[in-house]
């Protein structure tokens, strides 16, 4: 197995598995099987959120969080996953009119950020509506960065909060609590249960788990992409079954463990 | 360059390098390892260049204010700009070792006290946070309500006095339906991750180059 890292031939194993189910279903989807999928309260909470700034004539905030690492980091695809959400909020504030603030603490993310919003409100056909102000680098020390986005979210009086992407359980509690205080719409969306618990307590709407890295595909409602989605049903029915042998295994007194060691 | 090459070729660059650095994870060739080793150095020094574009950013939006008295924020632009040159001057002046004592004095008086009073706020956060959360207006919150008072007196000596059971439901709410959720959310998240960044690999997923 020396061609191998070890320790990680069941873990490819698996990623092999997910790779070519995507493929296929994105095959699928290519010569027209679309599926129908349902609709991510996230996504109807974002919309909801910002014409609710529309009216009110409130900005909507936007961040991926701190999370502890930038785009080159595990936490990048969190962060991946907040920009795809990014550009749906962006392309709804331009088609609305409302003011976009979005903060940053890692500035590889800058150029990103700009060049989602400016893309969004071309699309809108209101590039001159883009303000360099709309992407503000906070800092990159978490407690300086959260304290910028209290500040600002709270002296700025938002009506809306995205909190998206690379979040830990404090900074979901810090980063949204003010955001209850001051009466805003809040979404959040974070891929691990005890950040996720965090802003179910003080957002109106969240991305549960997978929702997050899912949102891009909901927003741009492009069946390819779409179908791919419909691969990682397939793996979790093919996990809940291995599950229910391994249990059966270990119950019978097989010791499966060495296996997710080779 | 036509709009066709200039979206092709940062797609392309994606997928070469987002394949070199997964293969190089799985499989055991030292080239293969030296060349993604070098990718990601590569991906932290253009982070360290950017840093420079985020102070850009901060003076300029912070300039702004300032130049048109922006209400309810230009004093505060005015106390970011001068605590910002008053601390980095002291820094650059000894930027290897950052032992200048000006520079640790600002960050150990003002910035440390800082910092923790700003933690210290999230104990009243999670308190308001639960108040909400436990209010028992449904059959969901109610479950809540009562896990959550369970898991409590397990932590709390209190609990383990008025009833021995406390700690060993608390344990068993933790280890067995809350684990089971977790893990639920984490294998999800896992999977999620590996199609987004196919999506990305593939070029469907185009939020990083600004949009669709």
């Amino acid at each position: 197995m020396a061609f191998f890292v070890e320790g990680t031939v069941f873990g490819l194993i698996m990623f092999a598995i997910i790779v070519i189910l995507a493929l296929l279903t994105l095959q699928k989807a290519k010569q027209g099987y679309v599926r129908e999928v349902r609709t991510l309260p996230g996504i109807e909470g974002i919309r909801e959120a910002i014409a609710r700034c529309a009216e009110t004539g409130r900005p909507c905030f936007l961040t991926t969080g701190h999370g502890g690492g930038g785009l080159y980091t595990s936490r990048g695809p969190q962060h991946m996953a907040g920009i795809a959400i990014l550009s749906l909020v962006a392309r709804l504030t331009a088609r609305l009119g409302v003011d976009l603030v979005t903060t940053w603490p890692f500035p590889e993310l800058l150029p990103v950020a700009e060049d989602t919003i400016y893309q969004a409100y071309l699309m809108e056909g209101k590039p001159e509506e883009v303000r360099p102000d709309m992407v503000r680098y906070l800092a990159g020390y978490a407690l300086a960065f959260k304290m910028g986005y209290i500040g600002q979210l709270t002296r700025e009086n938002a009506g809306a909060a995205i909190v998206t992407g690379a979040i830990w359980p404090s900074d979901a509690l810090q980063m949204t609590e003010p955001g209850v205080l001051i009466g805003a719409i809040q979404i959040g969306g974070a891929p691990t249960m005890d950040t996720m618990s965090m802003l179910a307590l003080t957002c109106d709407y969240i991305f549960i788990g997978e929702e997050l890295f899912s949102a891009g595909a909901f927003a741009s409602e492009d069946p390819i992409q779409l179908g791919i989605l419909f691969s990682s049903d397939i793996v979790k029915i093919g996990l809940i079954l291995l599950m229910i042998v391994g249990v059966l295994l270990t119950m019978m007194g097989t010791n499966i463990s060495p296996i997710f060691d080779i | 360059m036509s709009g066709i090459q200039s979206r092709n070729i940062p797609v392309a660059l994606v997928f070469v390098c987002g394949l070199i650095v997964t293969v190089a994870f799985f499989i055991d060739v030292p080239m293969l390892s030296s060349i993604s080793d070098s990718l990601q150095t590569w991906a932290v020094i253009v982070s360290g260049f950017a840093l420079g574009l985020g102070i850009v950013n901060m003076l300029a939006i912070h300039s702004r204010h300032i130049s048109r008295k922006t209400s309810g924020q230009w004093p505060f632009s005015v106390v970011f700009i001068l605590f910002f040159l008053a601390q980095a001057a002291p820094g650059l002046v000894d930027i290897k070792t950052l032992s200048n004592p000006i520079y640790v004095w600002v960050y150990t008086n003002i910035f440390s006290p800082l910092a923790a009073a700003m933690y210290a706020i999230l104990g009243f956060f999670i308190v308001s946070a639960a108040y909400r959360a436990m209010r028992a207006r449904s059959l969901e919150a109610a479950f809540v309500l009562i896990a959550g008072i369970i898991v409590m007196l397990k932590n709390a000596p209190i609990g383990a006095v008025i009833w021995s059971g406390f700690p060993v439901l608390g344990t068993w709410i933790l280890d067995v339906p809350s684990a089971a959720g977790n893990r639920a959310v984490f294998i999800g998240a896992g999977i999620g991750t590996i199609l987004l960044g196919l999506r990305v690999l593939l070029g469907y997923e185009r939020g990083y180059l600004g949009g669709r």
